[in-house]
């Protein structure tokens, strides 16, 4: 293992602590200067609950992980049973030797170590077994060679505000670190060391950074009912309440949390509501009163696993096609895919901009792989984005275009060049109307009329004729020149990113099209660059080929190849690498 | 400022069949909301779907016209936003009892504070007469030739017992009455739940205007005490003859009241120009 990185992976039962043991070598790691991506996978229930936690580290960024790993850090035998298979040659098993008897046949295999470690019995010694994970962490990071220090800052940080746990962890980690130093010095499966003077970083989850731009953006009010893989928004917002002067609201279902948003961003706070694709389902009606009434909304769509309950905790891009065409009628809304938690971060806070000044719902469509996955990145550059409100006037203007008009309504669905009308809010006097999800005039009023029915629907829709000239199409990623171009949205970005490393050197040219704002389709753009590859394959987590249907749709044009998996698990740089070596 | 019922009033005029007992409560609103001096650009109006909620059209305040069976979370949402905002909320039995009880169950245990004024005609006017949730037993309509089978949902026991602060029907056969009832509803600092006796004319011909004059009694004239939530509920079930007034009020904080972010003013008034993440990103590091 000459190279500097690894991939490592802790599994056990619920209930071992792994998230929290992953989450802390993660930061161990990119506190040592290194670039950090995390995984974790909680299969089938009825298997005892077994979790899983993976976190790969390197100097360069990470942008996926791999399903090859070096350390294998099993907290129970069904562990190792499950996961030997992964280890590449001179990879280590770590298991807790006092409780496992390690049958012979377990790990068919002699290029990969076991390397028992009384995890449980150091964990008790250093203050209590429910620290066997801490111990367990000590022990693989010393199988990587890398500095103790980081491993204690990040435990001493995590229990800050409680001095005498963080000394017991400290010193159960401490006892797992020395007894492989001690014991297993000849066994280093991965070799991983601190880049000295790389900037600082952070360690963050997609629906945090979600929650972030939110944040920035100035949303006031948050409502959701709990949903995997959407329900850490939810936690987020209800932790930062305090801080952000903000309400963060669970309600009794879906229909409420998105009625409560548009409630409280007609009266106008900015407000969101956060759900995953059956959560999402019971919106559809009401996005619908958001596109008519010309409320501007913010929701975030975090995919997973469908139809109905599906597969709550596994990964998807099947609800493309239904965030794009769902309710009934035609009414404009803007749909972003962001590709990894970094973009999380700036399109949901351009989303809330968007949704202001088009005065429309906006979608922002994510998926469990970068919804609760971390990397690392150097701290989002939040100073420069500038909140816009778009055709929100004050009350003085109000009052002014109100004795203008004469009548009893403010005519707040006034026709104008770009379809946009002046806003008015609640409390505002010279503002007064009626928003109505009836087909409605300029004031508000229901109106069933013919010439205003087509008046209404072209000022509708023609907004979204405006947005499209102003967002951005799809972009390449990698060499200029390829062989094969791999077309794909949201997600899927990170692993194609990752595999470049290996299309490199293997001299494979191979590029990206990504795209990010899906709905209204850049259609000419898409067309434009698509011309310009040689050839080129979809990627995308679905089993029909959303992507690859609405490229054709607006473009006409059909992909050389199609690579889809939609079985819940991500794609991976090994699993994409071989499916282009097929066609290249 | 507040309005005078004729500055209320819109030059459109209500479609509600003649002799709807809409009109009644329409006019027992627009007397209530001038009499409490509340301003109209200060009243946000939110209703449902239904013939009932249409009235947002005909009263000069702001109004949001939401989805059927909706009007409850778009009002808290409202409410959130700007809490010193007056909210009104107009439903009717299939759209607040029906479609929308969820809501209502969940709206009453936050306890906002907000006015929540159903028109019970016990009948689906819009759709042209169907069985409501509020449909005595045996109700014959097109969706129950045969007579309803299903209990009626009985919305003052339902506001009583699920957390609503204040519980009170009238009767729009008696506007001066339900006026009363309107005005002490919008002084309530919590959830009013308000139902009203609405005869349709056109479809209920059961529960008219001669049949509540016949079966209800004022609850001001029996001294009822609105403080004894026991004497509510006994008031409440009792379906022979039908109470009208304050069943039951008591003093709860408000969802609001206890709000830490909300004590720095309304929501929409907080300064969003350039909100700093500094404390936001510490986790992270």
């Amino acid at each position: 293992m000459a190279e500097n990185r690894v991939s490592i992976k802790i599994g056990g039962e619920a209930g071992y602590g792994i998230m929290t043991a992953g989450a802390t070598l993660a930061k161990s790691f990119s506190r040592g200067g290194l670039n950090v991506h995390t995984y974790s996978e909680f299969p089938s229930l009825i298997r005892g609950g077994h979790n899983t936690y993976q976190i790969c580290a390197a100097p360069e960024p990470v942008y996926s992980h791999w399903d090859k790993i070096q350390v294998l850090l099993a907290l129970n035998e069904e562990t190792i049973a499950l996961h030997w298979q992964e280890l590449t040659p001179g990879g280590a098993v770590i298991y807790d030797s006092q409780k496992v008897q390690l049958k012979p046949d377990l790990v068919r295999r002699t290029d990969v170590h076991v390397a028992g470690v009384p995890l449980e019995a150091l964990a008790e010694k250093a203050g209590g077994k429910i620290m066997m994970n801490t111990v367990s962490v000590g022990a693989a990071l010393s199988m990587c060679d890398f500095p103790f220090e980081f491993l204690e800052s990040a435990i001493r940080d995590q229990f800050a505000k409680r001095k005498e746990i963080a000394d017991q962890n400290s010193a159960a980690a401490r006892a797992g670190y020395d007894h492989v130093g001690q014991n297993f010095s000849a066994l280093r499966p991965a070799h991983v060391s601190p880049v000295p003077g790389a900037p600082r970083r952070i360690v963050i989850a997609g629906n945090d950074a979600v929650c972030l731009g939110a944040l920035r953006a100035g949303v006031k009010f948050h409502a959701q009912y709990p949903m995997t893989p959407a329900s850490s928004m939810l936690h987020f917002f209800a932790a930062q309440e305090r801080n952000y002067n903000m309400v963060s609201k669970q309600v009794e279902d879906e229909i409420a949390a998105i009625n409560f948003a548009i409630g409280a961003n007609f009266t106008g706070a900015r407000a969101m509501a956060g759900t995953s694709g059956g959560g999402f389902s019971l919106m559809v009606e009401a996005l619908g009163m958001a596109g008519m009434t010309e409320v501007p909304l913010v929701i975030v769509e975090v995919q997973r696993p469908g139809p109905s309950t599906g597969m709550p905790t596994w990964t998807d891009q099947g609800d493309l096609q239904f965030v794009i065409h769902a309710s009934q009628g035609e009414f404009p809304r803007l749909v972003i895919a962001p590709g990894d938690q970094e973009e999380l971060f700036f399109e949901t806070f351009n989303a809330f901009n968007f949704a202001e000044r088009y005065q429309m719902p906006v979608i922002v469509l994510s998926d469990k792989y970068i919804a609760e996955g971390m990397r690392s990145y150097e701290p989002f550059r939040w100073q420069d984005l500038k909140v816009d409100r778009g055709k929100l006037i004050t009350e003085g203007e109000a009052q002014e275009l109100f004795k203008k008009d004469g009548g009893d309504w403010f005519k707040r669905f006034r026709f104008t060049d770009d379809g946009v009308s002046p806003r008015t809010l609640p409390g505002m006097r010279g503002g007064m109307f009626v928003a109505a999800t009836d087909e409605h005039d300029e004031t508000g009023e229901i109106v069933e009329a013919a010439d205003n029915r087509k008046q209404m629907m072209s000022k509708r829709m023609g907004k979204l004729e405006v947005v499209a000239k102003e967002i951005p199409g799809p972009k390449f990623y990698g060499p200029k020149e390829a062989d094969l171009t791999l077309v794909c949205f949201g997600s899927t970005k990170g692993t194609v990113l990752e595999t470049f490393k290996d299309f490199e050197r293997n001299n494979l040219k191979v590029n990206m099209l990504h795209f990010v704002y899906m709905h209204p389709f850049p259609a000419q753009d898409a067309g434009k660059k698509l011309a310009t590859c040689k050839k080129w394959a979809t990627v995308e987590a679905n089993f029909t080929g959303q992507l690859e249907a609405l490229i054709a749709q607006h473009t006409g044009k059909r992909p050389a190849h199609a690579f889809r998996r939609w079985d819940g698990r991500p794609f991976s740089p090994e699993w994409l690498f071989s499916k282009v070596e097929e066609v290249l | 400022m507040a309005a005078t019922t004729k500055e209320l009033t819109t030059a459109l005029k209500p479609d509600w069949c003649p002799g709807c007992g809409d009109f009644a409560i329409l006019n027992g609103l627009k007397a209530a909301v001038s009499e409490a001096g509340l301003e109209p650009h200060n009243t946000l109006v939110v209703s449902g779907i239904g013939c009932s909620s249409k009235l947002p059209h005909w009263i000069k305040c702001y109004g949001f016209h939401t989805l059927h069976g909706r009007s409850l979370p778009v009002a808290q949402g409202a409410r959130m936003a700007n809490h010193e905002m007056n909210i009104i909320v107009i439903s009717g039995d299939g759209d607040g009892y029906g479609i929308g009880m969820g809501h209502l169950m969940h709206a009453m245990r936050r306890n906002m504070r907000m006015s929540v004024i159903v028109h019970n005609n016990q009948t689906y006017g819009l759709t042209t007469g169907q069985t409501s949730p509020t449909s005595d037993l045996g109700y014959k309509s097109k969706s129950t030739p045969m007579g309803n089978v299903e209990v009626p949902v009985n919305p003052m026991a339902l506001g009583i017992v699920g957390g609503a602060t204040f519980v009170a029907r009238a009767f729009a056969g008696d506007v001066k009455h339900m006026k009363m009832v309107f005005a002490r509803a919008f002084k309530h600092n919590g959830f009013a739940l308000v139902d009203v006796y609405q005869p349709c004319v056109t479809f209920n011909k059961v529960n008219t205007y001669d049949f509540f004059r016949e079966k209800t009694y004022k609850l001001e004239d029996e001294a009822h005490n609105p403080a004894d939530r026991a004497a509510a509920m006994v008031r409440a079930m009792d379906h022979e003859r039908l109470a009208i007034g304050v069943f039951y009020e008591e003093a709860r904080p408000t969802y609001e009241g206890m709000h830490p972010a909300l004590v720095a003013g309304p929501l929409v008034r907080h300064d969003i120009s350039n909100v700093d993440l500094t404390k936001a990103l510490e986790d992270f590091y």
